[in-house]
């Protein structure tokens, strides 16, 4: 008895040991894949350059509370709209009265993003090198690959453009040796995202210019490549006359591409149908349900009239125009007209006869129809649109012409804009690069553009005196009285836990 | 029963003969049990049939005693004789064949007498008399006694030791613990019983006695669970503590059994994040083990290893023992490191049946509210901001009849003041605190039953909670039910299987700083009421500048936030005893658990469901996990039996899947639907799944040995091998050792023994692992899902975690010194504990440069250390027959310091960093010096202040305000925490008192300070009334302005935040009344009856102004002390019925 029982236990014991006991160990997860095994198919790539796309939508994503997204932090520095409804965020107020501290989360937020972005980029340039005809065609893997240079290029010119010397990474990250990167200058930096524009450009070449899906096309590469090159002529590079010159050529090239127009009426914009079309160059693609847009929400009146005039109307008072700005366009501006860019009064959800007044002007230009009935906008948003590339147009032969010109080619392109606006005013015979900087003001407002031009003009538009004025010096009408634009105030300081993680991190 | 009386004795030998008299007691349950199934009795000729392996001789003993009438008494000294390994084979033999058989070789004697065989040493100089004093006689006395010997709990004691004093006459209860015995008239009987408190009568006068024997605390020879087996106390040479059931469930909200250890065993505290129901809390063993792995002890119930804590009844569990150094924690390898619980729960009785129903009902209430405004009093605030900006208050220029009454003429006018102002005065003065809360619930029913016979054994248990929230409509309930079987299904085969099986169930509306309801409540205005007379509800921003946020009382009546789960644990436990020194144990268990969360929301909530026509998301997981344990035990003695081991060799292999999968839509047409049926909504949520297993393999070693009784020795060796590591560092070897020095068994020391009669070294040093880390962090993963192009979706990939194959465990050292000490008989019990418990290769999900791609990457990271001190003390003051009164005093500290981290400052989040040198998540804030006053205006400017903003430090005098001027002003974690509990009883009474005091912790207030400097969006605490004027500039509160006149934010973590969060809680008061056997009288069939009255969390006293100093935020360690609209705690008043069939 007792023998049989030892043999059942001895042979028991051998079994459990003899059971392979690495095979038992090794992980198989199954709700990921992993980039040490991809791009093995068509579908894989593709989806790898889709997610470049939605490291655009981080602009959307705020801290607590209604009404805190990335995308208002940026227009709360320019000065020219205002916070109706005051955060209790020390990060956004920090915008909204032009005191940026290194421990922002908001300039931690566009660092990562953008970073982010950039990797994934390198992660997939490397991994499309070795992909064969056999797995996809010529042209499909170069149209990826366009996408995802412009992409690199775009998020290096946003990074350079708010930080100037800035870490240069263009290959992977393998492990997490020398993460410590040193700063490039400013020069390199835009010469990379030149490359890689250029680059794009190349690749693309047999691409169609715009694309209905929402995808970067060639409009969208040679239109950044006109507005870096506009930049580059500009601060902090200030390479001028021959750059100014490279601005007009691309711009001229999407111009005549002929795949662009500017919409008839400014009530055009606001319509759904018109999405990625027409004046929408690239826009971030939004969806009621999937990838809602705060947009329309953000902008709404606050206090909240008594009678609602959208669902969801106490998410309001985000941004709205001072009144200075709204002051200084002019009367006869058909974007000033009620319900061009703004409004002052509108008809109740309920009941559209009856009107409230909002005792202020508000911004008009995103309003979503859909979303004022629902509750949910699926709205897209501006991020390269055909105006801005008319006025580059414009600017940059002015610049070239020496502050003012008199070819057709550039007055053609600002009067496009002009002329929507004052639909009774005629075609001017020479423009000033004031005039046109002006325009982009007016124009481009509220779109996330405005910081940009004025650091790489260093100029401002004097609200009151209704000029283009220097940006340092001048106290913009929505921060604090006697605040005005330092140096300072034209670079983000790195952020705080970059530079515990980075020593190199010293401007 | 029996009656021996003592022919001869001398009054020297009293001690020892009771001595022996009670170690036959044991026999004589044997006998007893015996007796009764057989029904039969032995002739003296009777002829006896032995058949016995290696067996030891008083085992043979026991087996003559099974099989005849005979019983063997022992002479002192011959314990280790009597533990000697025999052969023996007998076939129809009579007693004295076998005896001579037995004794041969022994170096033992015998003398049979009568019905008694008396064992002595051989050598022994004088057999006669040793004989004379060992044996039992009977003689006759003057009087005949009877009593019945129960416990506290009514069961009787079968097999205690009645004595006279003064003689040896004494006897042995019986199977129904009764007695009979013949006593001279004024004798004076002593009752004693092996872990019972002694006790002596007076029978002067009385032939009647019903005896209750109250347990003796932490007798040495209890015996203690480490896992994979079990050793006596007095054996133990690792650090670790023990807990009865008793000390489980007299706390009235102790929902689970973490709740009901808090401040019971030195060295484990109890982090607790929340009052609500069912709570939020867990246990830490000697501080905190890592710092981004898992910080949890393991959890070990009956064998079966990593079990959740919160789903155990406590009303099951028959003990729980806590292993807190690395010598006890290694024999469970890398899951040790931070402490093993080993829960053990209760199993049937050998004993004729019982049926124990023991209920709680009870009420708690809010007992601290915190001083906020009212009406009239917000209303000066809101006037104070207006005026500071040169601006007219809203309601004094348009009318704002729904929340204000006006003065107004006869005729309906609104009357002005003299500046041509509205006259208005609030019309609501809400109590919100009072509006929120409830008068909190508490039922808890348990019904068990047990029962048993020498070969099987059975207990069953059913039981119910329902625990009201102190928050409306929050709740926490749980069914569940136990059945544990054993029994000795071969001679060679035990088995033990036990299922658990219940589900809970929770509305958990706590929310934090979103739309929560406790953050809700505090911050309503007072003026807005619960609901206006047209019956729509209050909101936050009816008000202007308000913030926009729903009614609380609506969010918690119209949203749900539930979470509830079905578990069931099946543990099969098979025991193959191979001969008396050789066993196998092999264990299978499965543990599954199918979870749900419920989030639902009708249409319309603010800021919750305004915009989407109600949602409801409905998430459900299923976890498997299964486990098998395969061990060996082999005890043997060596060295003529001066050295008994003990080994253990073993191994296991255990499996983790869990999947998971979520659904939701919105949009509904109709409230009606709630969550019950998704397909109603409009719009439907995207879809999702998920899966993640892992696995680990390992293989132990334990020996234990016993030297002499005096000098103990351990040594475990545990490799374990665990999927989530990366592939060069699959397994882990762990090794400890663990030695003791019984000095009080030493002869030096016998002399001080009448006193000391304990005094145990014990020191032991090991290393343990850790490898509670997620599964697949060492591939690198994309993240997938789905994005939108032009209205459609498309699937896309962005790189998620960069994969580290190099991550290996985490590795803890630990040094412990421990000392024991029992004096006067253990009445006074003293055990004192050091360690040093060093963390290295510390898991950590390290932050690294964004320009990598990544935030965050999992990697070994530096070192950390906990030291220690821990200390218990119990004592029994008073013991006499009426009267008892003993003291229990737990104390630890612990001091959680960052040895190595790169020399980089850490995150540690909330405002708290980690710095070598400094303690771990020590908050790292501004200075708050006051405010600026009129006469700084200049200086203010530096700093973009004015006369009325705050004024920080400005550490390194740059004229900057900014990261560089932050202080390190403590940490969350307490230095020291005291228990003290005092037991008195009379009587049948009982009065327990149980205070906690706990000091060294800072409390990091941001609920106090941000109801303090957000005015206008809310209510605000009282103190806000000292906000900066110009009258009254010496403050810490800046002026109260509207905010658009707050430049520059003003709601960084500061030192205004840091409150000292020392408190003295007066935690439990209990008073007890056990009916005596003798009051239930002729309600024989009731055993045991008790009534207990209890007052949890009565009293705090702290300096701290929020509900309750003991908090903490997003259950994560590193929130420790951080308040953050934390939900209060309740002070539970209630009622306990226990009664025993």
């Amino acid at each position: 008895m007792k023998k049989y029982i030892s043999i059942i236990g001895c042979s028991f014991v051998l079994l459990i040991l003899c059971a392979s006991c690495n095979s038992f160990l090794e992980e198989e997860p199954k709700t990921f894949l992993s980039p040490d095994f991809y791009f093995t198919s068509e579908a894989q790539a593709k989806a790898a350059v889709n997610g470049l796309y939605t490291f655009l939508d981080d602009r959307f994503v705020g801290t607590i509370g209604p009404g805190t997204q990335t995308y208002l932090f940026m227009e709360y520095l320019p000065g020219y709209g205002d916070r109706p409804y005051t955060s209790s965020s020390t990060d956004l107020n920090q915008a909204v009265n032009l005191n940026v501290k290194e421990d922002n989360l908001y300039v931690q937020a566009i660092w990562e993003t953008h970073y982010k972005a950039i990797e994934n980029c390198n992660s997939i340039i490397e991994g499309m090198k070795d992909v064969s005809s056999e797995i996809m065609s010529l042209d499909t893997k170069n149209n990826l690959l366009g996408e995802v240079y412009f992409f690199r290029g775009y998020n290096y010119f946003n990074l350079v453009r708010l930080f100037g010397p800035i870490p240069l990474k263009l290959s992977s990250t393998k492990d997490l040796s020398n993460v410590q990167l040193k700063l490039s200058n400013e020069e390199a930096v835009y010469s990379q995202i030149e490359n890689d524009l250029l680059t794009a450009d190349s690749l693309m070449v047999n691409n169609v210019w715009n694309s209905s899906e929402g995808r970067v096309a060639k409009g969208a590469v040679e239109s950044l490549l006109a507005k870096v090159y506009l930049t580059m002529a500009g601060f902090p590079l200030q390479k001028g006359v021959p750059y100014y010159q490279k601005a007009y050529n691309y711009a001229q090239k999407v111009i005549l591409s002929n795949k662009f127009y500017v919409f008839d009426s400014y009530a055009d914009l606001r319509k759904i149908s018109n999405e990625n079309s027409g004046e929408y160059i690239w826009m971030i693609q939004c969806h009621s349900q999937y990838a809602g847009s705060p947009v329309h929400f953000n902008l709404l009146p606050y206090p909240e009239p008594t009678q609602p005039i959208s669902s969801a109307g106490s998410y309001g008072g985000a941004l709205a125009p001072t009144q200075a700005f709204y002051d200084s366009y002019s009367s006869s501006d058909m974007r000033k007209a009620e319900k061009g860019y703004y409004y002052t009064r509108h008809e109740t959800l309920k009941d559209p006869s009856i009107i409230v007044e909002l005792g202020r002007p508000y911004i008009y230009k995103f309003w979503d129809d859909d979303a004022a009935k629902t509750g949910n906008s699926g709205k897209n948003y501006p991020l390269l649109t055909y105006s801005d590339v008319l006025l580059i147009c414009a600017e940059a032969k002015t610049e070239i012409d020496g502050g003012s010109t008199s070819d057709s080619k550039a007055i053609d392109a600002y009067f496009k804009v002009r002329n929507r606006a004052f639909p009774d005013e005629g075609k001017p015979v020479s423009i000033t690069t004031d005039d046109v900087l002006k325009e982009r003001f007016w124009e481009i407002c509220f779109e996330g553009q405005t910081w940009y031009d004025m650091l790489r003009t260093r100029k401002a538009f004097n609200v009151t005196t209704r000029e283009i004025t220097d940006m340092i010096g001048y106290n913009a009408p929505a921060h604090p009285e006697g605040h005005i634009f330092k140096e300072s105030d034209l670079l983000f300081p790195y952020p705080l836990r970059e530079k515990r993680l980075n020593p190199n991190l010293v401007r | 029963m029996k009656k021996y009386i003592i022919k001869r004795l001398s009054s020297h030998d009293k001690f020892h003969q009771t001595m022996k008299i009670m170690r036959i007691t044991s026999f004589f349950l044997f006998l007893n049990v015996l007796f009764i199934q057989a029904g039969t009795s032995f002739s003296q000729e009777a002829k006896l049939t032995i058949n016995l392996r290696s067996t030891t001789i008083k085992e043979a003993c026991r087996q003559i005693e099974r099989q005849s009438s005979y019983i063997f008494v022992f002479s002192d000294n011959i314990e280790n004789a009597l533990n000697k390994k025999i052969n023996i084979e007998a076939n129809s033999r009579n007693i004295k064949e076998v005896c001579d058989d037995i004794f041969s070789m022994s170096g033992l004697s015998y003398k049979i007498l009568d019905k008694q065989v008396v064992v002595y040493a051989e050598n022994a100089k004088n057999a006669e008399s040793i004989v004379a004093k060992t044996a039992i006689f009977q003689q006759a006395q003057s009087k005949t006694i009877t009593g019945r010997i129960v416990d506290e709990k009514g069961d009787p004691i079968i097999g205690a030791s009645i004595i006279e004093i003064g003689t040896t006459n004494g006897t042995i209860s019986d199977m129904d613990g009764k007695f009979s015995l013949n006593v001279k008239d004024d004798a004076v009987i002593r009752v004693s019983y092996v872990g019972y408190l002694v006790q002596e009568i007076n029978t002067k006068g009385k032939k009647n006695f019903d005896v209750i024997l109250k347990e003796s605390p932490k007798a040495l020879d209890e015996v203690v669970v480490v896992g994979y087996g079990t050793i006596t106390k007095k054996d133990l040479s690792s650090s670790v503590s023990s807990l009865k059931s008793d000390q489980l469930v007299d706390r009235t909200s102790a929902f689970n059994i973490l709740q009901g250890m808090a401040g019971k065993v030195a060295g484990v505290q109890n982090v607790t994040f929340s009052g609500k129901p069912g709570g939020a809390s867990s246990l830490r063993i000697r501080g905190m083990g890592s710092i981004n792995a898992d910080s949890n002890p393991i959890y070990v119930l009956d064998g079966v290893v990593g079990v959740d804590p919160q789903i155990i009844n406590p009303e099951n569990v028959e003990s729980i023992d806590i292993l807190k150094d690395a010598a006890a924690t290694a024999m469970y390898g890398a899951k040790g490191a931070n402490g093993v619980v080993i829960i053990t729960t209760k199993s049937g009785k050998k004993d004729k049946g019982t049926v124990v129903y023991n209920g709680k009902v009870g009420v708690g209430f809010l007992n601290r509210k915190l001083d906020l405004l009212n009406a009239d009093e917000f209303m000066e605030v809101q006037k104070r901001a207006y005026a500071y900006s040169g601006k007219i208050m809203p309601q004094l220029l348009t009318p704002m009849e729904n929340l204000f009454y006006y003065s107004k003429d006869a005729s309906g006018n609104y009357l002005r003041d003299k500046n041509g102002y509205l006259i208005a005065s609030p019309k609501y003065d809400t109590d919100w605190q009072e509006a929120v809360t409830q008068n909190a619930l508490i039922n808890d029913h348990n019904l068990s039953f047990s029962s048993g016979n020498e070969k099987t054994s059975v207990y069953a248990n059913i039981s119910y909670q329902d625990f009201q929230g102190l928050v409306k409509e929050t709740y926490s309930k749980r069914y569940s039910g136990t059945i544990n079987v054993q029994s000795d299904i071969k001679k060679w085969l035990n088995i033990q299987a036990i299922l658990t099986t219940g589900s809970q169930k929770q509305n958990d509306m706590e929310g934090g700083f979103g739309q929560g309801p406790v953050r809700n409540m505090i911050e309503m205005p007072p003026i807005v009421p619960v609901k206006y007379e047209d019956g729509t509800w209050g909101r936050k921003n009816d008000f202007p500048l308000g913030e926009p946020a729903e009614n609380p009382i609506r969010l918690l009546q119209e949203q749900k936030k539930i979470g509830d789960q079905n578990f069931s644990i099946f543990n099969l436990v098979s025991t193959i005893k191979f001969n008396e020194k050789l066993q196998l144990t092999v264990k299978g268990d499965m543990q599954t658990t199918n979870s749900r969360s419920i989030s639902y929301a009708k249409a319309g909530l603010l800021d919750v469901s305004e915009t989407n026509n109600g949602y409801a998301d409905i998430s459900n997981g299923i976890s498997q996990k299964w486990s098998n344990e395969d061990y060996f035990t082999y005890n043997n003695s060596f060295f003529d039996k001066q050295l008994q081991s003990n080994f253990v060799l073993g191994a296991s292999w255990y499996y983790n899947h869990y999947e998971s999968s979520s659904s939701g839509s919105e949009n509904f047409f109709d409230d009606y639907f709630e969550y019950y049926n998704l397909g109603a909504g409009t719009t439907f949520h995207k879809p999702s799944s998920g899966m993640t297993q892992n696995t680990m393999n390992s293989f132990y070693f334990r020996m234990n040995h016993n030297l002499k009784d005096k000098y103990l020795l351990g040594l475990t060796l545990r490799m374990d091998g665990a999927s989530n590591f990366g592939e060069n560092n699959k397994y882990g070897f762990f090794p400890s050792i663990s030695a003791g020095w019984r000095i009080s068994e030493e002869d030096f020391f016998r002399e001080a023994k009448n006193i000391i009669n304990n005094l145990k070294l014990r020191g032991s040093y090991g290393e343990v692992g850790n490898a509670s880390i997620p599964n697949y962090t060492t591939i690198s993963s994309y993240y997938n899902n789905s994005t939108v192009f032009n209205k459609t979706l498309e699937p896309y990939v962005v790189l998620s975690n960069l994969g580290n194959k190099d991550l290996k465990w985490e590795t803890s050292a630990q040094l412990d010194l421990g000392l024991d000490m029992g004096f006067l008989n253990n009445r006074i019990e003293f055990l004192i504990d050091f360690y040093n418990k060093s963390t290295k290769d510390l898991l950590f999900s390290k932050q690294v440069p964004f320009t990598t791609g990544y935030s965050t990457t999992w990697t070994n990271l530096g070192e950390i250390a906990n030291k220690g001190f821990e200390f218990t003390l119990s004592s029994k003051n008073i013991t006499n027959r009426n009267f008892n009164w003993s003291s229990d005093l737990v104390f630890s500290s612990n001091k959680l310091v960052v040895v190595d981290v790169n020399g980089e400052t850490i995150d540690t989040g909330n405002g708290t960093i980690a710095r070598e040198g400094e303690e771990w998540a020590s908050y790292y804030v501004y200075n708050r010096l006051g405010t600026w006053g009129l006469n700084e205006i200049s200086e203010a400017a530096v700093y973009g202040k004015k006369p009325g903003d705050l004024k920080y430090e400005d550490v390194n005098k740059d004229g900057i305000i900014n990261d560089n001027d932050k202080k390190i002003m403590g940490n969350g974690l307490p230095k020291g925490d005291l228990t003290f509990i005092n037991t008195f009883s009379y009587k049948g009474f009982s009065l327990m008192i149980d205070l906690n005091y706990r000091y060294g912790a800072k409390i990091l207030g941001i609920t106090t300070t941000m109801m303090e400097n957000r005015q206008i969006y809310g209510n605000s605490l009282h103190s806000v009334l000292d906000a900066w004027t110009p009258e009254h500039q010496n403050t810490m509160i800046a002026a109260i302005r509207l905010p658009s006149d707050v430049n520059f934010g003003e709601n960084e973590k500061d030192s205004r935040m840091i409150y000292n969060g020392d408190f003295l809680r007066i935690r439990n008061i209990m008073l007890t009344y056990d009916f005596s056997p003798k009051t239930l009288g002729k309600i024989n069939f009731i055993k045991g009856l008790t009534l207990a009255l209890n007052v949890e969390n009565a009293h705090v006293f702290t300096s701290y102004p929020g509900f309750d100093p003991e908090i903490g935020f997003l259950s994560t360690d590193n929130g420790q002390g951080i308040d953050f609209y934390s939900y209060p705690r309740p002070t539970t008043v209630s009622t306990n019925l226990k009664i025993t069939f």
